[in-house]
């Protein structure tokens, strides 16, 4: 695959598929139009299986355009993807049938129960309906929704909303996730069972394809990061290698982030009357 | 440099008028920026846009419809003012034209706002709840923006006009005592006030009504079931009163039965015995008939006992008691309308607190319940079997699958009451009309009620017919968990197949019991019941693809709580599925008439059905890959069509 930096002066670190690890993510060239809006713009992306990926960019930069064409929510104006090995245009269940995702608009359905959205997810997959009750039941209980099981997720909170969105993507049992904005409005209780979920995964051989405008949740659980700025690639690597290649060994995911991305010629100024 | 605060130094009362200004201004830009972004062409398709630009349409027709009909209202409030000063017959004439034109725009005034308050989400009200004004301004600035409702540009400036005419006396003294004028001018005056705080009331308490989805669903339901029931009360009363007279004519002795000899009498009845006592009066001098006329006026120029407490009514006694010179008991209902119209301002300001207090509360919770299990049915794949589940259940949990539900069985129940036992449509048989034959029986000895079947079958139809805003845009209606679907591994042929058998399901539910009260009630249309289902169903096969092709070409992000437009899908598609299901009758209805002509036979109908849905299985299964692939297709449009909206 094409190195993403030869656009962009910004720091990279090596191309993750330089070595000899298998890809969970592949993009050469990923391209998506709106009209005459270029939302992504030729992106190459290398996601290591096993890693914890962290996808950061500015509003509007381009991400979640992006997850939508990895999970087959939008069709790519340009470019090729490879999904777990396979092409997700060509072969689009077989790789549905390995990922799971939780969409920036939480796809539930409003008008079914948490434990139902969470039996059809199941059925869909192909699972078996003993399996589909255990597993359904197990992940209520973890994310506290046991007691709101039985309610429509019309009357759901957001952060309810989020928690059950996260154990409809479990429940299949995925080998990857992408998950956009995952923490957006959750407890520090479920933020930190999350996390720890979300760790045991990857420690068991799941990749993780995160969005997240927290940048200290990203830079405590990311093993590797991809910035990505008004729809073009500007960093992407290791995050080690990437503060290594930037010359500022120490520096946070912040400075790398602002760094790359661009801080504000004039974030300094001051508005004298407030 | 020096700092501004933005309010400059000055008298108190300049500054609160230039806030208020500044306010309206503020409040009038947004309104025009939101119509003019509502019609911006980006990221719009062209049938959207399309939509926008005929809804824009449709507000300037009526408001210019409405002007129009202003200025026509206050050319005839002028000569209403000049038949009111004239006084006599005239008088009478106007005010219990006022009675009826301001009873009828009074329930439009309740009635259109009310609406609007069903349509209302709260997204735009918390935004202004948010900036820094008070909630007491924001509610006066609700009931002002109320001036804007069409119905109040037509009726006041008509209302002014007269009272102004009046009060200035352009067509001579009302009464014969001064004053009665500036009586007409206040009553009208505070008359506007009234119906704009009137409308202000209905709309902001139906929003707060539909602030509990529970609520708004159980409110939607039993205003939908009553509208069925209500439209059907003309067609009843007519019904009756055909029933009443022929029953009238059958009673009256026919001239060459009854007298068959002798001298004859007329034939119509004398009209003092029928009419009764007061008929008598008709017949009496001149003198005695004018005074009974006078009466009867004066009757129908005062509210009655059922209406008194409408303010339209408070206004003609009004005005009523202006133009006779009693402006006394005229200043009084003056008061009893300044009363209404506080109330109601005050009723508006009680549902504006309620609705601005607090957020609504979620009166869903259900309580504890584990994992479910989806039904397994044979001969179905797992996924596609869950995917039916989910269809029934979600239609089931919105108010058109509700109604759905309900609709077919009231209008079975309408439907035989309003044929009742009239309707005699047989075929052969030597017995009489509505004689029932048997299942089976064949040749000319036995006859069916065939009204009852054609009944039936109407039932059936109008039971498909109530299911489209759910199955005429089943992708778009799944609201955000289309995306489940979507992301799910699953061939878009599975999910048509899933969503097209959950339907069907649907169909069954909201066809069987309809059509089976309809035979139950029509006994007669018992052996012939079986083949309406089964045409019925090879109806539905024929238009599933259909149904299914319409909702990828023509998405359209809903809120099935809603009542109206915001709950109905695409109007171009709503119109060819209609059209459709009516189409995918005719075979069906044809064959069996054909075969029952031929046959004499019920069961002969019924075999020639089952072979037809065989057909139109075959004919759905080929129609739903086919739709598989166009929602294969147009996945990405269906998407951005509901993440646009």
């Amino acid at each position: 695959m094409p190195d993403s930096t030869s656009r962009d002066p910004a720091p990279q670190a090596a191309h993750p598929s330089d070595g000899t690890g298998k890809l969970a993510v592949e993009t050469v060239g990923l391209t998506r139009n709106f009209g005459e809006l270029r939302a992504v713009d030729g992106i190459d992306l290398a996601v290591p299986a096993g890693s914890f990926f962290g996808f950061l960019g500015p509003n509007g930069a381009g991400k979640s355009t992006t997850i939508k064409c990895l999970t087959g929510l939008l069709r790519p104006s340009g470019g090729a993807m490879r999904i777990l090995g396979r092409d997700p245009l060509a072969d689009p269940v077989a790789v549905k049938r390995r990922i799971g995702v939780i969409p920036e608009d939480l796809a539930l359905f409003d008008r079914l129960t948490g434990a139902e959205n969470l039996t059809l997810v199941g059925r869909v997959h192909g699972l078996d309906g003993g399996t589909v009750e255990e597993r359904a039941e197990e992940l209520l209980d973890l994310f506290d929704l046991g007691d709101a099981a039985g309610t429509l997720v019309a009357d759901y909170s957001h952060g309810m909303r989020k928690k059950l969105s996260l154990a409809a993507a479990l429940l299949p049992s995925p080998r990857l996730l992408f998950l956009d904005e995952p923490f957006e409005g959750i407890d520090a209780v479920a933020s930190r069972l999350i996390k720890r979920l979300l760790h045991d995964f990857v420690d068991r051989g799941g990749t993780i394809f995160l969005t997240s405008h927290v940048l200290e949740i990203v830079e405590r659980l990311a093993s590797h990061v991809a910035i990505i700025h008004r729809g073009r690639l500007v960093a992407q690597g290791p995050v080690e290698e990437l503060r290594a290649a930037s010359g500022a060994a120490g520096q946070t995911l912040e400075e790398l982030f602002l760094g790359v991305v661009g801080a504000r010629d004039d974030e300094d100024r001051e508005l004298s009357w407030l | 440099m020096a700092v501004s605060s933005g309010l400059e130094p000055g008298p108190a009362s300049d500054r609160r008028a230039g806030a208020a200004r500044g306010l309206v201004g503020t409040f009038l830009w947004l309104r025009w920026r939101m119509m003019v972004g509502g019609l911006s062409a980006r990221r719009r398709s062209g049938w959207r846009l399309a939509s926008a630009w005929a809804e824009v349409g449709g507000a300037v027709f009526l408001w210019v419809g409405s002007l129009g009909g202003a200025l026509a209202l206050s050319i005839a409030a002028l000569f209403a003012a000049r038949a009111l000063a004239a006084g006599g017959t005239g008088r009478a004439v106007v005010l219990i034209a006022a009675r009826v034109l301001l009873g009828v725009a009074s329930a439009g005034f309740l009635l259109f706002p009310a609406m609007r308050g069903a349509r209302t989400g709260p997204g735009g009200r918390i935004r202004l709840q948010l900036l820094p004004i008070s909630r007491r301004s924001l509610h006066r600035l609700e009931v002002a923006s109320c001036l804007a409702d069409p119905w109040l540009i037509l009726v006041s400036p008509a209302l002014l006009v007269l009272g102004s005419a009046l009060a200035l006396g352009l067509f001579g003294p009302v009464s014969d005592r001064p004053g009665g004028g500036a009586v007409a001018l206040v009553a009208g005056l505070v008359l506007c006030a009234a119906l704009v705080a009137l409308s202000a009331a209905a709309s902001l308490g139906v929003e707060l009504l539909f602030r509990s989805r529970r609520r708004a669903e159980m409110t939607a339901l039993v205003v939908s079931v009553v509208l069925i029931v209500v439209s059907m009360v003309p067609a009843v009363i007519n019904r009756q009163d055909e029933r009443a007279s022929r029953s009238a004519r059958d009673r009256e002795p026919r001239p060459e039965q009854s007298l068959p000899a002798g001298p004859r009498e007329p034939s119509w009845p004398a009209a003092p015995r029928e009419r009764g006592p007061a008929t008598g009066s008709r017949i009496s001098p001149q003198a005695g008939e004018t005074g009974s006329a006078a009466a009867e006026l004066e009757h129908l120029m005062m509210p009655s006992p059922w209406t008194i407490a409408l303010p339209s009514e408070a206004y003609v006694r009004a005005l009523a008691m202006a133009t006779s010179g009693r402006w006394g008991p005229g200043w009084s209902a003056v008061v009893v309308l300044i009363v209404e119209a506080l109330a109601l301002f005050g009723l508006s300001g009680v549902f504006w607190r309620r609705l601005t207090g607090g957020t609504a509360s979620s009166s869903g919770r259900r309580g504890p319940a584990r994992a479910v299990r989806v039904p397994e049915l044979p001969l179905v794949a797992p996924p596609v079997a869950a995917l039916a589940w989910a269809q029934i259940k979600t239609a089931l949990r919105t108010l058109p699958g509700r109604m759905a539900l309900v609709s077919p069985l009231v209008m079975g129940l309408v439907f035989v009451f309003l044929i009742g036992s009239d309707w005699r449509f047989t075929l052969g048989g030597a017995a009489g009309p509505g004689q029932v034959a048997a299942v089976g029986s064949a040749g000319p000895a036995g006859a069916i009620d065939l009204a009852g079947a054609v009944l039936a079958a109407a039932v059936c139809a109008l039971g498909l017919l109530a299911t489209q805003p759910l199955s005429v845009n089943q992708l778009a209606a799944d609201g955000a968990g289309l995306v489940v679907a979507f992301q799910a591994p699953i061939q878009g042929g599975e999910l048509v197949r899933g969503k097209a058998l959950g339907l069907g399901l649907l169909a069954v539910m909201t066809t069987v019991p309809g059509s089976l009260l309809v035979v139950v009630l029509r006994p007669g249309a018992l052996p012939l019941w079986p083949a309406v289902l089964l045409v019925a169903a090879s109806a539905a096969c024929l238009v599933a693809p259909v149904f299914t092709a319409l909702s990828a070409v023509f998405p359209k992000a809903v809120d099935l709580n809603r009542m109206g437009r915001s709950s109905q899908p695409h109007q171009l598609a709503g119109f060819l599925a209609l059209l459709t299901t009516g189409l995918a009758f005719l075979p069906g209805l044809a064959l069996a008439a054909g075969v029952y002509a031929w046959s004499r036979s019920p069961l002969a109908v019924v075999v020639a059905e089952a072979a037809w849905l065989a057909v139109t299985l075959a004919v759905a299964r080929v129609g739903l890959a086919l739709a598989g692939r166009l929602v294969d297709d147009r996945r990405e449009d269906v998407y951005l069509a509901l993440s646009a909206d």
